[in-house]
């Protein structure tokens, strides 16, 4: 926390976030990172951060080398010494690690200290190692090491570790980015050994190897696309270090190089996308191995004996960008190697016909015979239907086989389902016959005519009893029966018919889930329509099965009409909740239902919430939000009718987002304030992403995460949506009509995928192996913004805490540090900066831009309704409604600190609630800033819960929107185009008439005593343009057109990129702007307080405050102000009256700067702030003498994120 | 993929195409051109890292244009002089000897490096082919010359303006208005070469970084910033803004230039990743 300390004003670092640029283990349990400047320790069994240390002032960690060290040295007290380097500087780091003793639960107490600067040295570092003295100590390494040196450079030495050896060596050699090796002695600070490669040429990356001077060797990842090893000890007769052997074959700039572990095989990688495998000894003229199967830029690869771990550039779902490899399995043709595919083909046919001895008539199978279905029923168990109509059970690892059934009624045409405990498979025939089998034949096959026609698929759900299954059979005409099979008898097993399903018009069944808990049947259709069901018949007594005849008599299937009985006295039952479209008009291909646990429920503890998830071939997922459940858990003893209930439903849709103009979607607001009343199911849709440009076919819960699986192109993959990477991928040759896939962990250790390609069954398997058992994964940290960040705003407004039942309670506030933030990875966070922390606390991250992300604004009208706008490229501007919370146990202890930080972490939902109609004639068109005013004129009771949206496009018009939270609509007010250019910023500024009757009556006095809004343009031209909105007056006439600006005035050569307004009073308004031409630029302004008069008083300009594009303004006060630029400067400024004689044309005040800080973030492009006022118990104990400083966090974000503290 | 704000469409592209220039780029050189004057009256332009060749065109009108490049420009012109690296003193002596012992009047670089996507370290290659270009520029360049190069205005640009100094009597940072106000890329326009009294041009040793001094510190006032000047047509087209589409899109003068990752693409297209293993 470095501060520079001038005029009072002080600039503190408190926290920084961005990419991670370097790791090192210690050893097995602490892993070293390096994060912007920051080098950090982690705990590796609990996750915890041990350590957060400032390496350097204003450069990124770009490697940690340390000492070497012997694997099995833990002491109590582990010591040791760290190079660790970034851009031209060397700073050796010792590491302490103090663990506590056996039993003790705490963690180990780690300490990291500077011991040694070297810097700045003359190019940029790309390596460094470490030089252990010379071998030529021992006697016979002496005659080889001659040898070595006397002939010409050959393959390098064999790699000694130094075994006791745990002292710090006082040689470090460096590799440098100009292609030369300096080896120094840190001790004294003095370069011993320096050499320059005959090849001049700048390297994109450099790694050593060996680890003495003589057998010290580098290979040089040149700019040229070759990989060039070096000997560093030997000199050609110009004193320049020969190259001995040239990797010629890459078609791009080499990224990244690395060493095995004895140093006879390099692995570089490429802009060309490829990794290649080199042999480095000098006779081996081998080919290198070429590894194609990143789709984007390679950064670095290690090596281990015979496996390789890839990283690219993440593109975007189709390549997580981590690859594992195995050399030996690495084929031309083969690049999926990790896992193994196994062709299953069926027995020969005299072979599983022998199990079924009743049937000896049988005719031999013996042309078309091939798998027909097959369905899963353990890691490694498939059961198959042949085209004969046989069934047979196999065992994949054992190769046993079995046959379970045969029927030729089941040849040709089969739909097969398998319960998830494996224990009961069904088979629909195409003449409307339903089969149930036991996989372990437990009980006779069950067969019954059900359906007039052909089944068209079968599923089966769990319910509380876990040997009581539901079977729901689905044929043609939409005739869907829902049956019970209890299991309880396992010789003797009943099926019984519950239910006939009636749909909606125009649905075709495709996915099914049920809801035990709350007797909810979930339905999903080809048409994108999804239905709910009411299973109020949850339990039959006796009579009701005598009295409906529902059991099936064994007889039943030899007569044909039988079904007509059925469906005389099977119970119906209608959806009670039905939403169309929701996938768009694609498919939902499965549902999964989730319980929201009782301990992460921190809101309403009463109330039960299902979370319903779907998946669609548009490619997305949907999560859907199921209240006002208390009605619908199972009571066994009180069965409800369901036609009463259906009538008190209320259906809440919130879908098809993008068809803004479709009035039937509106979600009615004040349906919130109804969420307890009994008996009302509330289904709110909270989000809503697109995973693939492909299909996703299922959504399943795997050790609470939630793995999204789907194919695109020709691949099948799993997506983690929790950790947001793809997990598994494998070709299969397209989205096929029989897969099913399994997975026992998070990590899929154990998992199956099994398909069916051309009538031949694969199965891809996956079993823990030894080496991953034991391995459990921690997330050490939590992620930022991948990309560029664009927009930050900080949370403007306190939360009102509610108590459960009660809604919001006044004066009960918190003031938590919230802000939300979005960029080019299109995902909009929201963030809480908890005072102390060393990281941010992450709340949520939404995925529905569907680009960039350039603006966000808060806007709240009333307490219970917290809105924030986010805009960007594609022309979309979004609105979202956000709900803040305390823990429970937390709000007891909560009181109310005004105006200070809260330290208490929040949970956040937002739910999309609204988006802008896109209306510019350009696809293309970005929307470059917004302004947002909540309307809560006094006078005006029909303007409240209106949001007043300043927007400016890139096609150069500003466009004024009216967003009514009531109606989720955006009305265009009006809109203007102006600048000619890229309009580039938005604010406005509201001023209150009856306010500058008060203060000021020398100027004109306004009758029209209402708020006026001033907005402020500035774009690429250079200029600030105002515009007076008399709001009201537009809202009453539907004004269409704006009028022109009402001030125009250039304060930069080129673009603004930054403005700040503030009124100063009495009609006086400062306007900062930062310019793309280095130069910040302060307005002084007179307004009258009918807008008709503006004068510019004054103007200041600071050309050179920056060395490049300014990025950000804020106004701390009257007088001082901050900039932030891409030149990575924080400037903070203040107004000083000038030293200069009263006759100078000079005038008698300028700006100063006054205090600088480096900033850590590249490419920053937005800055945020957030104002208050210390009490004196903050974490500074320094500065309690004047505890009511003014304090102003400052948040400047680009590639990461930094928050600075200013005092003034 | 259509994830980038820095969107595809992008006035000047489609001028460059109506107008048969090799890229759009060829009109930063016009607009900085209109503000400094640079090409008035050159007799000897090389132009470095050339390739497409959009920079080499403006200066067409003068006798003679060396354009040396790595990458090979489709269509060469009459004056094209040679495919080379900036970093060898053949190209020097190439050079010289196609100018017969002249110098240059001005030497131009538009030249970018492959970007690596960590920040710091692609700003330091584009400065060292900036610095590159500069060491070639010392043996080729007359008393009083130009060079222009592209720059990225990052946290150690001032680094680079000091090195500048060094060599030219006035360095200025010109932003040309086809250069997208979003975009960290700037050109230095160094004018009236006046190299150091005890400076002898090597191309054995390359010239470096220097570090932060007294007169250029770190934080603060005292950074050692040029001036900068936007340059073009104020009431021009702007790079930033989205125009309405033209009816048929115009095919490029100039194709793009052979891309690494071209056989890549090839296995692509050729169903290579997803074929099933048998």
């Amino acid at each position: 926390m470095k501060s520079i300390q001038k005029n009072q004003i002080e600039i503190n670092k408190k926290l920084y976030a961005g990419p991670v640029t370097s790791l090192c283990f210690h050893n097995d349990k602490i892993l070293l990172a390096g994060q912007g400047p920051y080098l950090k320790a982690f705990y590796v069994p609990t996750g915890d951060l041990l350590d957060s240390f400032l390496a350097f002032e204003c450069f990124r960690v770009h490697r940690i080398v340390p000492v070497f060290y012997p694997n099995d040295h833990i002491d109590d007290n582990d010591h040791r010494i760290l190079a660790v380097f970034g851009s031209k500087s060397i700073n050796l780091i010792e590491l302490i690690i103090n663990y506590p003793n056996e039993g003790d639960k705490c963690l180990p107490k780690c300490t990291l200290t500077i011991q040694k600067c070297l810097a700045p040295f003359k190019d940029w570092i790309l390596d460094v190692q470490w030089l252990y003295g010379s071998i030529t100590e021992q006697s016979d390494e002496k005659i080889l090491e001659k040898n070595y040196l006397s002939s010409s450079p050959s393959s390098p030495m064999p790699y000694i570790k130094k075994e006791t050896n745990t002292t710090t060596p006082k040689e470090i050699a460096i590799a440098f980015a100009h292609n030369f090796i300096e080896i120094w002695d840190h001790i004294s600070s003095t370069c011993l050994y320096s050499v320059e490669c005959q090849e001049h040429c700048i390297l994109y990356s450099a790694r050593f190897f060996g680890d003495t001077r003589e057998n010290l060797i580098l290979a040089s990842g040149t700019v040229f696309n070759q990989v060039h090893l070096w000997n560093v000890m030997c000199r050609n007769e110009d004193g320049y270090g020969v190259v001995y052997k040239k990797l010629v074959g890459h078609e791009g700039v080499i990224f990244g190089v690395r060493f095995n572990e004895d140093g006879t095989a390099v692995v570089s990688v490429s802009d060309d996308r490829t990794i290649r495998v080199w042999g480095t000894a000098l006779d081996d003229n081998t080919k290198p191995r070429v590894l194609f199967g990143h789709m984007a830029r390679i950064w670095d690869c290690l090596i281990f004996d015979d496996y390789l771990i890839s990283i690219s550039e993440a593109t975007g779902g189709q390549d997580s960008g981590i690859r594992l490899w195995s050399l030996s399995s690495v084929t031309e043709n083969k690049i999926d190697s990790e896992i193994d595919l196994i062709k299953v083909e069926l027995p020969p046919a005299e072979q599983y016909i022998q199990h079924l001895v009743r049937n000896n008539e049988q005719k031999l199978p013996h042309t078309h015979e091939h798998a027909r279905n097959c369905v899963m029923v353990d890691y490694s168990t498939v059961v198959m239907a042949s085209n004969y109509g046989y069934i047979i059970r196999f065992n994949y690892q054992t190769n046993e086989w079995r046959t379970l059934f045969h029927d030729p009624e089941l040849a040709s045409y089969n739909m097969m389902t398998s319960s998830q405990c494996g224990r009961v498979v069904c088979c629909g025939s195409i003449y409307g016959q339903l089969v149930v089998l036991s996989v372990t034949s437990e009980f006779e096959a069950i067969k019954r005519k059900i359906h007039p026609h052909k089944v068209f698929e079968i599923y089966i759900e769990e319910t509380n009893d876990p040997n009581i299954l539901y079977i729901i059979s689905h044929a043609v005409h939409n005739d869907i029966y829902l049956f019970s099979l209890d299991l309880n008898n396992i010789t003797k097993p009943n099926l019984e018919i519950l239910y006939k399903i009636s749909v909606p018009p125009r649905f075709l069944l495709l996915s099914i889930a049920f809801s035990a808990r709350y007797n909810l049947l979930f339905c999903g259709s080809r048409e994108s329509g999804l239905a709910i069901y009411h299973l109020s018949r949850s339990s039959f007594t006796k009579s009701d099965i005598d009295e409906k005849k529902f059991l099936l008599s064994d007889e039943d299937n030899s007569n044909v009409n039988n079904h007509h009985h059925i469906d005389e006295n099977s119970y119906h039952i209608s959806a009670i909740l039905y939403l169309r479209k929701t996938h768009g008009k694609q498919a939902v291909t499965s549902i999964a239902l989730k319980v929201e646990d009782e301990s992460t429920s921190q809101k309403q503890k009463q109330q039960d919430i299902l979370y319903v998830f779907t998946t669609g071939r548009d490619g997305g997922y949907i999560k859907y939000r199921l209240k006002g459940l208390s009605a619908f858990v199972s009571q066994p003893q009180q069965p409800k009718e369901t036609s009463e209930r259906a009538d008190s439903l209320r259906l809440e849709n919130n879908n098809k987002a993008s068809n803004t103009n479709e009035k039937s979607k509106a979600f009615s607001a004040s349906s919130l304030k109804e969420e307890n009343f009994e008996g009302t199911l509330i289904m709110e849709q909270v989000y809503r992403a697109k995973i693939t440009k492909g299909w996703l076919e299922k959504v399943v819960f795997v050790d609470n995460e939630l793995l999204l699986l789907g194919f695109y192109r020709k691949r099948f993959f799993v997506y983690n949506e929790v950790k947001k990477f793809e997990m598994f991928s494998v070709a299969c040759g397209g989205a096929h009509r029989v897969w099913h896939f399994r997975a026992a962990d998070k990590r899929m250790d154990k998992s199956t995928f099994v398909f069916i390609r051309k009538e031949k069954i694969y199965v891809y398997s996956r079993q823990a192996s030894a080496f991953s058992e034991g391995f459990d994964e921690c997330k050490l940290q939590n992620n930022y913004h991948g990309r560029e960040a664009r927009a930050l705003e900080y949370l403007p407004y306190p939360i009102a805490l509610s108590e459960e039942g009660k809604g919001v309670i006044k004066n009960n506030l918190m003031f938590p540090v919230i802000f939300a933030t979005g960029g080019e990875d299109s995902l909009l966070r929201l963030f809480q900066y908890i005072p102390g922390a060393k990281e941010l606390h992450n709340l949520c991250s939404i995925k529905k831009h569907t680009s960039a992300i350039r603006s966000i604004q808060w806007s709240q009208v009333t307490e219970k309704m917290l809105l924030l706008f986010s805009c960007g490229a594609s022309e979309e501007l979004r609105c979202w409604k956000v709900e803040i919370s305390l823990a429970k146990s937390k709000q007891l202890l909560h009181q109310q600190k005004c105006l200070k930080m809260d330290s208490e972490p929040v949970t956040v939902n937002c739910l999309e609630w609204a988006r802008c109609p896109t209306i510019s004639e350009i696809p293309e068109t970005r929307i470059m800033d917004i302004s947002v005013f909540p309307i809560c004129f006094h006078h005006h009771q029909n303007t409240s819960g209106l949001h007043f949206v300043a927007a400016v496009y890139s096609d150069s018009v500003l466009r004024i929107w009216i967003f009514d939270e009531k109606t989720r609509h955006f009305y265009l007010l009006g809109d203007a185009t102006f600048h000619n250019k890229c309009i580039l910023q938005v604010r406005h500024l509201v001023i209150e008439s009856q306010q500058h009757e008060e203060e000021n009556s020398e100027y004109e006095n306004n009758v029209d005593q209402e708020r006026r809004i001033i907005l402020f343009t500035c774009a690429t031209d250079g200029r600030v343009a105002l515009w007076d909105k008399d709001l009201i007056s537009q809202l009453l006439q539907h004004q269409k057109p704006l009028d022109q600006p009402i001030q125009v005035y250039k304060v930069h050569q080129s673009g603004v990129n930054c403005m700040e307004v503030r009124s100063v009073g009495r009609g006086k308004f400062i306007v900062i702007t930062g310019g793309d031409d280095n130069a910040v630029t302060v307005t002084i302004l007179y307004i009258s307080s009918s807008g008709s008069d503006v004068v510019v008083l004054d103007v200041y300009n600071m050309l050179d405050a920056h060395s490049s594009s300014i990025q950000g303004v804020h106004i701390i006060n009257d007088t001082t102000f901050v900039s932030a630029s891409l030149d990575q400067r924080l400037n903070v400024w203040n107004h000083v009256k000038n030293k200069i004689s009263p006759d100078s044309k000079e005038k008698d005040y300028t700006f100063k700067l006054v205090a600088s800080e480096f900033v850590n973030v590249c490419d920053p492009s937005a800055m945020g702030a957030r104002q208050y006022v210390s009490i004196s118990n903050d974490e500074d104990q320094d500065h309690q003498d004047d505890d009511r400083a003014s304090k102003t966090q400052i948040a400047i974000t680009g590639i990461g994120i930094e928050l600075f503290e200013i005092r003034v | 993929m259509g994830k980038s704000s820095k969107d595809k469409r992008d006035i000047f592209y489609r001028l460059a195409k109506e107008q048969g220039w090799r890229a759009r780029s060829a009109f930063k050189l016009l607009e900085i051109d209109d503000e400094f004057h640079v090409l008035k009256g050159v007799k000897r332009v090389v132009d470095l890292c050339a390739a497409p060749g959009s920079w080499s065109q403006p200066s067409q009108s003068p006798p003679k244009i060396v354009a040396v490049d790595l990458q090979t420009m489709a269509r060469k012109f009459k004056r094209y002089l040679n495919i080379g690296d900036i970093t060898k003193q053949s190209t020097v002596e190439q050079i010289l000897g196609y100018f017969e012992g002249e110098f240059a009047d001005i030497v131009v670089c538009d030249g970018a490096p492959d970007v690596i996507g960590l920040h710091d370290f692609d700003e330091y290659i584009q400065a060292q082919l900036v610095l590159a270009a500069l060491n070639i520029t010392t043996h080729i360049l007359r008393p009083g010359g130009t060079l222009i190069a592209k720059i990225f205005r990052g946290k150690d640009v001032t680094l680079l303006y000091a090195r500048l100094l060094r060599f030219f009597e006035r360095v200025t940072c010109a932003k040309p208005r086809s250069s997208r106000n979003s975009s960290i890329e700037a050109f230095v326009v160094c004018q009236n070469y006046r190299p150091p009294k005890d400076y002898i041009p090597t191309m054995t040793k390359p010239i470096l970084d220097l570090s932060y001094d007294e007169n250029n510190k770190l934080l603060g006032p005292s950074r050692l910033i040029v001036p900068f000047v936007a340059c073009g047509d104020a009431s021009g087209f702007d790079s930033d803004q989205t125009y309405p589409l033209e009816e048929k899109s115009l095919d490029p003068l100039q194709p793009p230039i052979g891309a690494p990752y071209r056989t890549a693409i090839t296995l692509k297209q050729q169903n290579y990743y997803n074929k099933i293993p048998s």
